[in-house]
């Protein structure tokens, strides 16, 4: 396969780098092939590829049969099952409302002191308060 | 490693963001990170993304296997933050590796860095690309040229927010818009009709809006997809779709303070 991008750290896991036994008769190791997608992401020289010029690049690298469609065709679902990643079950990192919204907020020195029907933005107390209360 | 600590002499904690491409957006510092921790947990998009990831580090543990439908994402949220606290304790240095940036709509890290630091251990985070500024490069929009206003979709339907209708609106996890279990990974068209309807109270229902995803693989182009905003709820949206709403109406001179500027200016 074609040279990586310097920096690049050695496959570690040699005993989960299996190859994978395309449709097309043509064998891509997942190690080449995640790689690759490292390369592509890394050079601009890469970075405007015609489809054609990816079909050229996927088998200079070695990348053919069901890989190298499903790379081609930007089919990430077909190409992560292909390469047996790790399923993707979520990826919704934020909660729209923590469940304690509702409990009552106790007073803080500052805000007893504030003058009454003075008009002030949440403070970032208020914030920090909620998510110290949920952890 | 965090914060000047010697290796071994006590647990710590980084979270880093890898950004949204593969290949394209990890920053030198977070790369070094993951390769120099004793382990790390990750939250990718994409499963190609973790086996980019076991590629830097031989103890990657995906935070996958905590999501599950039904249950509440708060209740997985806390499980993460309790397994990378647990490693921190257990004196190893460890790193969460989030896609886009660590901070920006996660709660994991957030609490964990906090939590991490009240027991004393050194903690920190390390800024990676969000999927916000992959959206302002492949959409052309420039935050700075009439303001932004970010919401998690479903808080903005919980709560009255003041819309800016002169400034651009973003909409995240529209895909679960309204869902007040935290336990769906998907809403459907009545949610997101609710959506509308709450939008519409300051927006034309033929104003146009977009949806839009950003690219994991670089072998992908960007999802955009143009649309008036009572289409809203047919559209197809997942757990990866974000909502742009451009501005609709004109900057509003605030002649008040700008005759006070000027006063001010003359007086000096």
């Amino acid at each position: 396969m074609r040279k990586l991008a310097s920096g690049c750290a050695p496959w570690m896991r040699p005993d989960e780098s299996e190859v994978i036994n395309t449709d097309g008769g043509v064998v891509s190791d997942i190690n080449d092939c995640v790689a690759f997608l490292e390369q592509l992401g890394a050079d601009a020289a890469l970075a405007r590829t015609t489809p054609n010029e990816l079909a050229r690049l996927l088998a200079d690298a070695g990348i053919g049969g069901a890989a190298a469609a499903a790379i081609l065709s930007g089919d990430n679902g077909s190409l992560a099952r292909l390469l047996e990643a790790p399923a993707t079950v979520c990826c919704l990192i934020a909660p729209g409302e923590e469940e304690d919204e509702e409990e009552e907020e106790e007073p803080e020195e500052d805000e007893e002191e504030a003058e009454p029907g003075t008009a002030r933005p949440p403070s970032r107390n208020f914030a920090t308060r909620r998510g110290r209360r949920a952890a | 490693m965090v914060g000047g600590e010697g290796v071994g002499s006590t647990g710590s904690l980084v979270c880093v963001g890898v950004g949204m491409t593969l290949g394209s957006h990890i920053t030198p510092l977070a790369r070094s990170y993951i390769e120099k921790s004793d382990v790390v947990f990750t939250v990718m998009p994409d499963g190609v993304m973790d086996l980019w990831l076991a590629r830097m580090h031989r103890d990657v543990r995906s935070l996958q296997t905590y999501y599950r439908e039904g249950k509440s994402r708060l209740q997985t949220y806390r499980e993460m933050v309790d397994v990378m606290l647990a490693e921190v304790r257990g004196g190893k240095h460890v790193c969460g590796a989030f896609y886009g940036h660590p901070g920006v709509f996660t709660w994991p890290t957030h609490q964990a860095i906090e939590i991490a630091r009240s027991e004393g251990y050194p903690a920190c985070m390390e800024p990676g690309i969000s999927a916000a500024d992959c959206l302002y490069a492949d959409l052309g929009i420039d935050p700075g040229k009439y303001g932004c206003q970010h919401f998690e979709a479903s808080q903005f339907m919980f709560y009255r927010r003041r819309v800016d209708t002169a400034a651009y609106l973003v909409l995240w996890q529209i895909g679960v818009a309204g869902d007040r279990s935290l336990a769906r990974f998907s809403t459907g068209v009545s949610y997101r009709q609710i959506c509308v309807d709450v939008l519409s109270r300051d927006y034309n229902l033929a104003h146009e809006v977009i949806l839009y995803k950003a690219v994991t693989l670089a072998t992908s182009r960007p999802d955009i997809v143009r649309l008036p905003l009572h289409a809203l709820p047919d559209a197809e949206c997942d757990m990866h779709s974000t909502l742009v709403v451009p501005p609709a109406s004109a900057l509003e001179p605030d002649e008040e303070t700008r005759e006070r500027l000027r006063a001010l200016d003359e007086a000096g």
